[in-house]
């Protein structure tokens, strides 16, 4: 081959190379916060479904009066929730709440609550959030703790993530196919 | 009915004649034959000697008749067919190279790019919703 067909060869595969690229780097590694729930209450014993109104944004979203979970708690603390960001949302916050006979069929009553605000993502990376749920943040009836009465029980703003801990967080259970979860949803 | 016959009319003008277009005759064959030399022309000899009105005069040529040996006379020549243009290996064209150069380029990049491990799954947790998608 002559260094003029050379030439000729690499000026035709350079552009195709180049314009394969693109589909060799696609992929991008997931950005995701796993909220890993720590508490000395028991399950079902003390409470049996806890529900997560969220927003995206700084903003601590509305949480409506009534129980809007989606099943039954199954199994021991820590409890994991993984949050996923499609890309347009950097940030987002909610309110974690657990019920005491939240299937009974009768509003359930509120055992705990906790609002975290500000939580951030970071791009391409699987970040973890350990809250604490104790029990002396519980409610007595209508009746929850304020701030005032215990520190550990105010609210979170702009919490600091740490990279995700296979060993802190529990296994994950239930994976989607393609190692993709439902498509966007949850947001109030 | 009149515009379509306007219009067939012009369809037809526009598709040409419907007729196979005649073939043009075939050249006739090529004889090689004696051909006796043509004498050449004589040019009109131009004499000096002017005519009375002062132009020169021109003198007629001379043609002399005579036999023709057509054995001795040489044949045209018919030159033989050019032999055809020598074809070059497929491997000396720079348009085989480019071609191969290019798929073997995108073979590896779209091998690397299949068999490259995908990013690591997302995790789920185990508390219902498990996960919950933000835009």
């Amino acid at each position: 081959m002559t260094s003029r067909h050379a030439r000729a060869a690499l000026a035709a595969a350079l552009p195709l190379g180049l314009l394969t690229l693109p589909l060799a780097g696609c992929r991008d590694d997931p950005t995701e916060v796993v909220l890993v729930l720590e508490s000395d209450l028991s399950i079902p014993g003390d409470i049996d479904g806890l529900d997560f109104p969220l927003a995206s944004g700084p903003f601590a979203p509305s949480a409506p009066s009534f129980f809007v979970g989606s099943g039954p708690l199954i199994g021991p603390f820590p409890l994991s929730i993984g949050f996923i960001s499609y890309g347009d949302t950097d940030t987002f916050s909610f309110v974690v709440r657990m019920f005491r006979d939240a299937f009974q069929g009768q509003p359930p009553p509120l055992v705990i609550s906790r609002t975290v605000t500000d939580v951030r993502f970071v791009d391409q990376r699987t970040m973890m959030l350990v809250l604490q749920m104790p029990r002396a943040c519980a409610c007595t009836g209508s009746t929850c703790p304020t701030p005032d009465d215990d520190p550990q029980c105010a609210n979170i703003q702009t919490p600091a993530l740490v990279p995700f801990d296979p060993l802190v967080a529990p296994p994950s259970t239930m994976m989607a196919p393609n190692g993709r979860p439902s498509p966007p949803g949850g947001i109030l | 009915m009149a515009h379509v016959s306007v219009v067939l009319v012009a369809a037809f003008a526009a598709w040409g004649p419907v007729a196979p277009p005649s073939r043009p005759a075939p050249p006739p064959p090529i004889v090689s034959a004696p051909v006796a030399p043509v004498p050449a022309p004589v040019a009109p000899v131009v004499s000096d000697a002017e005519t009375p009105g002062g132009a020169p005069s021109i003198a007629p040529a001379i043609i002399v008749r005579g036999p023709i040996d057509a054995r001795a006379t040489p044949l045209v020549a018919v030159a033989a067919a050019a032999p055809p243009p020598q074809q070059r290996p497929l491997y000396k064209r720079w348009q085989f190279w480019a071609i191969a150069g290019g798929l073997l380029t995108a073979a590896i990049v779209l091998t690397v790019a299949e068999t490259r491990p995908g990013p690591p799954p997302y995790y789920t947790g185990n508390a219902p919703p498990y996960s919950i998608g933000l835009p």
